[in-house]
């Protein structure tokens, strides 16, 4: 006796792979149509939005007559630092033309001319290092931008700052003057302005 | 096929996901100044940044995970760290521990409420039962897996749980949270925050909980549900800007049942099953003082008193007075040091039973101890090592040292490499030295009564482990990161059970002959180990966080030893492998979904199958101050073995399945 019943304890095993794969079917279909629908309206992370802010600031920014080799010569965009942007700044600047020019993104060293950049972005890993990036771009026309707290004020260009999950920047209009260079007043109006040594706080 | 349509509908996604980051950039270039203002972005937190520099494989459980995960106890949410075993044994009993080793009262992990020690120096685990606070009130849980001794002190072999709660300040306004469904039969918690004067923030709650029976291997009923009322306050006061005060406590009443097993009489030796129900109570009270001299130096106060009295097989009461002293500061450019001092006073009483009593069973130990950490920035922002050492001096082994050394790398600002060497030890607890353990008897040819059991050993060494760690964290993305532990343990001198020559007792009357084992140092072994887990934000709607853990232990006896189960114990007490998926969705109209399913291999001593489990529910967020909960729990599988105490001390039930509704209203 024994072998033509059907042994319940397979049947429940059965069963139950069978609810593990249709739960696995589930899992992977609600994944796929959440992506989907997710993609309509999705939040960008904090260093994409920063990318495409650096990139439109070339648009408000006038660089004194000589910065450029010629007329077409582009507009150069550096990253001193660990890069955090990803290749997210690269595909923003891909194709675009700004005042007849093409934007180029070139990472930087320390110890290197960094005054052929007309941005520089300097990366919070060079936090030590940043006074004395600044003090080796003092005069030239170069707007430099960072995340690092108190660039600003310490004599940046420009700062971004985050407040409620929103990009914000500082503009030290001061350091800006100095390297010869024009801020728009649009850009102005959008932004913190700051004094050399004195924040607006 | 379904299996493979459902691996075919992950990788659509991958696919469908990193076309549209291109979509996405475009649409980034294209928009203007003023639309970039008021782009929310997702961001990475400075506690988040801190923790990822931390040179241990840390874990924290955030607020919002405990609201995500739908579990309803402390022992549930432990479940999301890779490479925490966690083995519920019947209702109200848990086997708990890090990186194996587990057991009912697993005496190689260290808990800790707001600071405050919460394992019991009776047997060095914890009583799982009665960790409880309100969950909302809970601000994280950071887990170490692994040696965190050279600061936590004894016991803290395996892992460290430290479960902190919110100030006052963060928690004003009255809330009520209630609840039921099939096991988690009622709860509810009842809250008020609010602030008296200028400085001061408190908050008073209460909070009851019925959560009925889960059947045994034999019957419907288990007999262990349990019921708890609890209440408590905490209040933060400012006295200066230099000085803050905070005190908190709680008490609770609770009663819980449980099959459990006992032995009649010296002439009726054998055991008997029987449903019992007991009485649990207990209380504590802390005071956490710190004084700010500067911004380079702070110091913190606490003192703190917990109480309990447990009518369960020991029948026992005790009392700690735990005092603790630590100062920090910044000493020169690059050195960040923390050193401190404690003390700890405990006093038990016991009743026993003839099963199980400690001998003596009224004691009261004394614990001194002392630490120093030095963290040295070797090359700021890239390179620091800490090295750090604890001593301490317990009743039973006297002093013992706990040195650490740790260093953390930096290549960049998304990286983290860490190394870490420690020594931690684990202390004799009352019942290895003190415990009288009957597992049953006979009656001899001659009439006389034997009884077999074990007695503990007043000199019964440390248990000592030398751990190597190694770990590697990375931000890939703002989307993606990934974390990565390893380590090697060799451990010596763990106990064992040995042996000795039979004895007489005349009490409990009869005069009878007791045929014991006695607790032994004598094993030593090695474990090996790996966890890795990921945060995957999928999109701003979807989380996934994968983890896995892997660990083995071999163990082996010294040549004296004539042991017979304790390898078999150490080495298969906790799976091979698990592993985890969380899925957390966040749906239009304030909706939330989420799934946890959790894979945990075999457990081979005593003999428990693999098994998933599955939790999932849903959320609703109606407004900023209610919202609505549906949890189902451990749905795959109905009345599944999860553990198995080794001792029998306490009988085991099965996991059943269950699902609550529950509704969080903040006023």
């Amino acid at each position: 006796m024994g072998s033509v019943r059907p042994r319940p304890r397979r049947l429940l095993f059965a069963l139950a792979l069978r609810t593990a794969g249709w739960f696995l079917f589930a899992l992977a279909a609600g994944v796929l149509f959440c992506a989907i629908g997710a993609a309509q309206s999705d939040q960008p992370s904090e260093y994409e939005v920063k990318a495409a802010f650096l990139f439109n600031f070339t648009k408000f920014v006038e660089w004194p007559d000589g910065s450029f080799d010629g007329p077409h010569a582009p507009i150069v965009i550096g990253i001193i630092g660990d890069d955090p942007f990803g290749d997210s700044l690269t595909r923003i600047v891909a194709g675009q033309q700004v005042q007849g020019r093409s934007v180029v993104i070139r990472k930087e060293r320390f110890g290197e001319d960094l005054r052929r950049c007309h941005v520089l972005f300097i990366s919070a890993s060079e936090r030590q290092r940043s006074a004395q990036i600044l003090a080796g771009l003092r005069d030239a026309s170069v707007l430099t931008v960072s995340d690092i707290d108190g660039f600003a004020e310490a004599g940046g260009s420009m700062q971004f700052v985050m407040q409620e999950n929103r990009v914000r920047f500082l503009v030290n209009l001061d350091a800006a003057t100095q390297s010869k260079l024009r801020v728009s007043a649009k850009l102005l109006a959008l932004a913190q302005v700051v004094n050399h040594g004195q924040a607006a706080r | 096929m379904r299996r493979r349509l459902a691996i075919a509908a992950l990788m659509a996604t991958t696919v469908v996901s990193s076309a549209y980051a291109q979509q996405q950039t475009a649409k980034l270039s294209a928009m203007s100044l003023e639309d970039l203002l008021n782009i929310e972005v997702t961001s990475v937190s400075k506690t988040e940044q801190k923790l990822s520099q931390t040179a241990s494989a840390i874990y924290v459980i955030t607020q919002e995970d405990i609201q995500r995960s739908g579990a309803t106890n402390i022992p549930d949410l432990l479940r999301m760290v890779p490479g925490m075993d966690v083995g519920q044994i019947n209702a109200s009993s848990w086997a708990i521990s890090a990186r194996g080793l587990n057991e009912l009262y697993s005496h190689e992990l260290l808990v800790m409420v707001d600071g405050r020690t919460v394992y019991t120096p009776t047997s060095g685990g914890v009583y799982w039962d009665v960790v409880d606070v309100p969950l909302e009130d809970i601000e994280r849980i950071e887990v170490i897996r692994g040696p965190g001794g050279s600061v936590w002190g004894a016991n803290a072999v395996n892992g460290v749980v430290n479960i902190i709660t919110k100030t006052a300040a963060e928690t004003r306004g009255a809330m009520v949270v209630a609840g039921g469904g099939n096991l988690d039969q009622g709860f509810g918690t009842l809250q008020y925050g609010g602030s008296a004067g200028q400085s001061t923030n408190y908050r008073v709650y209460s909070k009851y909980f019925n959560q009925g029976q889960l059947p045994s291997a034999t019957e419907a009923n288990g007999a262990d549900g349990w019921r708890f009322l609890r209440g408590g306050f905490r209040s933060d006061t400012n006295l200066s800007t230099k000085n803050s005060l905070s005190f908190q406590g709680d008490l609770y009443l609770g009663r819980e049942g449980l099959f459990a097993k006992s032995l009649p009489s010296v002439t009726m030796p054998s055991l008997v099953q029987s449903p019992e129900a007991g009485n649990l109570t207990g209380g504590s009270l802390q005071m956490v003082w710190k004084h700010t001299y500067s911004a380079r130096s702070d110091t913190t106060l606490q003192i703190s008193y917990d109480q309990y009295r447990r009518d369960h097989i020991l029948a026992e009461r005790r009392g700690t007075i735990g005092i603790d002293f630590a100062h920090h500061l910044l000493w020169g450019e690059r050195q960040n040091v923390v050193w401190g001092v404690g003390y700890r006073y405990s006093a038990s009483e016991s009743d026993g039973s003839l099963s199980y009593f400690l001998v003596p069973a009224n004691l009261n130990i004394q614990l001194f101890s002392s630490f120093v950490e030095d963290e040295i920035a070797v090359v700021r922002n890239r390179l620091y090592v800490t090295p750090g050492a604890k001593v301490e001096h317990n009743y039973y082994s006297g002093f013992g040292i706990m040195p650490s050394i740790r260093a953390v790398w930096l290549p960049s600002a998304h990286q983290t490499v860490w190394a870490a060497a420690s020594r931690a030890l684990r202390t004799p607890a009352e019942n290895d030295a003190a415990g009288r353990v009957t597992f049953g008897g006979f009656t001899a040819a001659d009439g006389m009564p034997v009884l077999v059991g074990i007695v503990g050993n007043p000199k019964l060494a440390d248990e000592s482990f030398a751990t190597y760690e190694l770990g590697y964290r990375t931000r890939l993305s703002d989307r993606l990161s990934v974390d990565l532990a390893a380590y090697y343990t060799e451990g010596d001198h763990q106990e064992t059970s040995e042996p000795v020559a039979p004895f007489f007792e005349a009490l409990p009357a009869p005069a009878h002959l007791v045929l014991a084992q006695e607790n032994e140092n004598l094993m030593y072994g090695e474990a090996h180990g790996l966890e890795v887990f990921a945060t995957w934000k999928v999109s701003r709607r979807l989380t996934l966080s994968p983890g896995y853990a892997f660990e083995r232990i071999h163990e082996h006896l010294d040549p004296s030893s004539q042991d017979t189960t304790s390898v078999a114990a150490a080495e298969g007490s906790s799976p091979v492998n698990s592993a985890q998926l969380r899925l957390h969705l966040s749906l239009p109209r304030g909706l939330a979904w989420d799934t946890y399913a959790y894979f945990v291999g075999r457990i081979s001593d005593p003999v428990v199958p693999s098994y998933t489990r599955l939790d999932t529910g849903l959320t609703w967020q109606a407004g900023e101050r209610l919202s609505f909960s549906i949890f189902g729990q451990n749905l795959l599988k109905n009345e599944r073995l999860e553990y198995v105490d080794a001792s029998q001390s306490t009988a085991f039930t099965l996991m059943k399945r269950s699902a609550y509704a529950k509704i969080r209203w903040v006023l």
